[in-house]
């Protein structure tokens, strides 16, 4: 058990999801292990936000298991939900940012609020990591006046303030023009890459490609493929992969 | 509580929740008419027609309900005009009415696009016939939810009437509490009152579902057009 | 019946009217500021589902705003007596008004709150925010922005409204002009003083509120 809470950071045992009487999540079997970046593929409606969601309780699952740092959190209430959810970040598709306040303090917001910053802190870490994302000058903006792009970025280090051990993005880029899809992936990959744990949802081919270290497609609530980039996108197993990989190319 | 006040009364109830429902009926006839007319009068170019219509509506919206009806019960016999209490309430509420109708009209006429004046030109059509058969179908239907709030209103508004003598809901309630206070026990004003409140909302309750069925209905005609 | 317009009635009616105009701008601000107080208060209740308590409150607003308020009024001065609730005109008229006003409030404060995208309450719950700080700093701002106009609106009908306390003998603007007229049986004079007084009332307040709204708006338009 030591062993495994070194190797892996969540992990999901038989997970079940129903919405209703329509069961959209089967028997979902997932692991992903400490600094690793996993993207999940697969056509519109095959569960993917549903699984991710899950996993820091946004939707609760009817059976099956969730184990993140070594511990069963599938049956969480929602008071124990709200302490892990602090260490799992996530970014959605519509930036979600609070209208009313700036940049800034849509970063500082949630920590100092729950007392886990002081506001210095807070506001110290906000504006380095409003730096890191070329948004220095903008912390004091509000999201209206801000672009798609540019509020995708307050988003994600908002989700990030708190030094989340996990991060969960969900198609972080289909909202946006394309021009701005690459500066959003760029930073995603760079504030990634020093061994922070993601699972990032997306239909970039190119992106999954170059960055991801597995990746897991998904169809009609199962987990039918994954594997290395370069194996899927060249040899995938599954004929409804191999459609889905030339139809987004 | 005492309900024999209400069942020994039933009649006479019966008839003051008539009187109200006429109230209304008038009310809701006149307050239609009125809107339709000023609110396209409304919408017209010429300054002398547009300015005074839009004064006169601002000034019926700006000023309390109750005092249109006292200043038409009390102020009109000044410019010669005597109306008995119920005329009195029937054409303050239908003024007041009006002018909040005609405002919501003049914005339903406003939002329909100007393609469909000129369409409906390059048809040939006459000015009465575009405004009739193309315009104001158009601008009716949007507004439906706005004229039902409006007569939500005016259906409580016919408890003004009370306040100058006729005897709706409100002044029945108020002649019953008076002829029972003196020799029954029990809690006349709250009972009757009460019940007078309890008409009121069954009244609402009714009312909303009438127009909830109107509004799925014409919401239907108007997807059917759209496709 | 009156001649013409009468000036030097008109004057020496003036200062009886600044009596009713301050007793109707004092009900305007009481009702108006305790109303929508409460009607945070409701809304929260119903918004995290206190029991009983939320189906009361949800009541109480469907009954209000399915009644007429002149009818609220009388059930409340002259019905309250009757189970030891006795209270001046001047109380009553204020408690019943402040109770009208924030059933209506409520309701507009409900439709804001309904309307926060789910995307934000999303966003909030998975920033592991407690629900009470979710709710006061991102639900509440949010729908109050969305609803001010609605607000507003509410708040000019409970000034207008206030006028029907003039039935039970509160002494403000229409009770002072009704009063008057009673007595001298000059009816012109009295109405354009009272009309006057609305006007200034509702469209002063129209104008405050549209700068305040502008207020509240900065730094969400580009
Ligand atoms: N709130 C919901 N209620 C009912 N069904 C839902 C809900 N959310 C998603 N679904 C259904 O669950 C399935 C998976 O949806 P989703 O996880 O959003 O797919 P993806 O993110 O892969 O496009 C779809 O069939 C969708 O219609
Ligand atoms: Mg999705």
């Amino acid at each position: 058990m030591g062993q495994e809470r070194a190797v892996h950071v969540i992990r999901t045992v038989d997970l079940v999801k129903f919405y209703g009487n329509v069961q959209v999540l089967n028997d979902i079997d997932f692991v992903i292990g400490k600094g690793e970046r996993v993207v999940i593929m697969g056509s519109s409606g095959s569960g993917k936000s549903t699984f991710i969601r899950c996993l820091n309780g946004l939707e609760p699952i009817q059976s099956g298991n969730i184990v993140f740092d070594g511990q069963d959190i599938g049956g969480n209430t929602e008071r124990q939900w709200r302490l892990v959810r602090r260490r799992i970040g996530m970014v959605f598709q519509n930036y979600a940012l609070f209208p009313h306040m700036n940049a800034l303090r849509n970063l500082t917001f949630a920590p100092v609020r729950e007392r886990l910053m002081t506001p210095d802190a807070a506001e110290a870490r906000a504006l380095a990591l409003l730096a890191r994302v070329g948004l220095a000058d903008k912390a004091k903006s509000y999201p209206a006046q801000l672009s798609g792009g540019q509020q995708q970025r307050v988003a994600i280090v908002r989700a990030m303030m708190m030094a989340p051990e996990v991060m969960l993005f969900d198609e972080p880029t289909s909202a946006l023009d394309p021009e701005t899809v690459g500066e959003v992936l760029a930073i995603i990959q760079d504030l990634t890459s020093e061994g922070l744990t993601s699972i990032i949802v997306t239909h970039e081919m190119g992106f999954a490609r170059q960055c991801a270290d597995r990746i897991v497609y998904m169809d009609r609530g199962r987990i039918v493929e994954e594997g290395h980039p370069e194996a899927f996108f060249t040899q995938p197993q599954t004929d409804r992969a191999r459609r889905f990989i030339s139809t987004h190319r | 509580m005492n309900l024999s006040l209400i069942t020994q009364n039933g009649q006479f109830f019966f008839h003051a929740g008539l009187m109200a429902l006429f109230i209304f009926g008038a009310s809701v006839l006149f307050t239609t008419l009125i809107a339709i007319i000023c609110g396209t009068l409304a919408t017209l170019r010429p300054a002398a027609i547009r300015v005074p219509i839009r004064l006169v509506i601002e000034f019926f919206r700006d000023v309390p309900q109750v005092v249109s009806v006292f200043f038409i019960f009390f102020g009109a016999p000044v410019f010669g005009l005597q109306l008995g209490p119920l005329a009195a309430t029937i054409l303050a509420l239908s003024l007041w009415g009006g002018a909040n109708g005609a405002e919501i009209v003049r914005g339903g006429i406003t939002a329909v696009p100007h393609h469909q004046f000129e369409s409906a030109r390059s048809l040939g059509l006459s000015p009465y016939a575009i405004f009739t058969a193309i315009i104001l179908p158009q601008a009716l239907l949007p507004i439906i939810p706005a004229y039902a709030g409006l007569c939500n209103i005016l259906m409580h508004s016919t408890s003004l009437a009370a306040l100058v003598g006729v005897v709706e809901l409100l002044k029945s309630a108020q002649i019953v509490i008076d002829r029972a206070a003196y020799y029954e026990g029990g809690a006349p004003g709250l009972t009757v009152y009460g019940f007078i409140l309890f008409v009121y909302y069954i009244a609402g309750l009714l009312m909303s579902a009438a127009i909830s069925w109107l509004e799925k209905r014409f919401g239907q005609s108007r997807a059917e057009q759209r496709f | 019946m009156s001649s013409p317009f009468d000036w030097s009635y008109f004057w020496s009616i003036a200062f009886l009217f600044l009596k009713g105009l301050e007793m109707t701008l004092f009900l305007a601000v009481i009702c108006n500021a305790l109303a929508v107080i409460l009607a945070y208060v409701f809304a929260a209740a119903v918004h995290f589902r206190i029991r009983v308590v939320r189906e009361m409150i949800l009541f109480y607003v469907s009954v209000i705003r399915n009644t007429p308020l002149l009818v609220q009024i009388f059930f409340f001065y002259f019905g309250m007596p009757e189970i030891g609730v006795r209270t001046d005109p001047t109380t009553s008229g204020i408690i019943v008004l402040t109770l009208w006003a924030s059933a209506y409030q409520t309701a507009n404060l409900r439709g804001g709150i309904d309307n926060v995208p789910r995307a934000l309450t999303e966003a909030m719950r998975a920033l592991g925010l407690r629900p009470i700080d979710a709710f006061v700093f991102i639900v509440v701002p949010v729908a109050t922005r969305a609803v001010v106009p609605a607000m507003m609106n509410t708040m000019v009908s409970t000034i207008k409204n206030s006028a029907l306390l003039s039935a039970i003998g509160v002494p403000e603007l229409t009770f002072v002009a009704m009063d008057n007229i009673a007595e001298t049986y000059r009816a012109i004079e009295n109405f354009v003083a009272l009309l006057i007084g609305y006007l200034a009332i509702v469209l002063g307040f129209s104008a405050m509120m549209t700068s305040l709204e502008r207020y509240l708006g900065r730094g969400y338009r580009r």
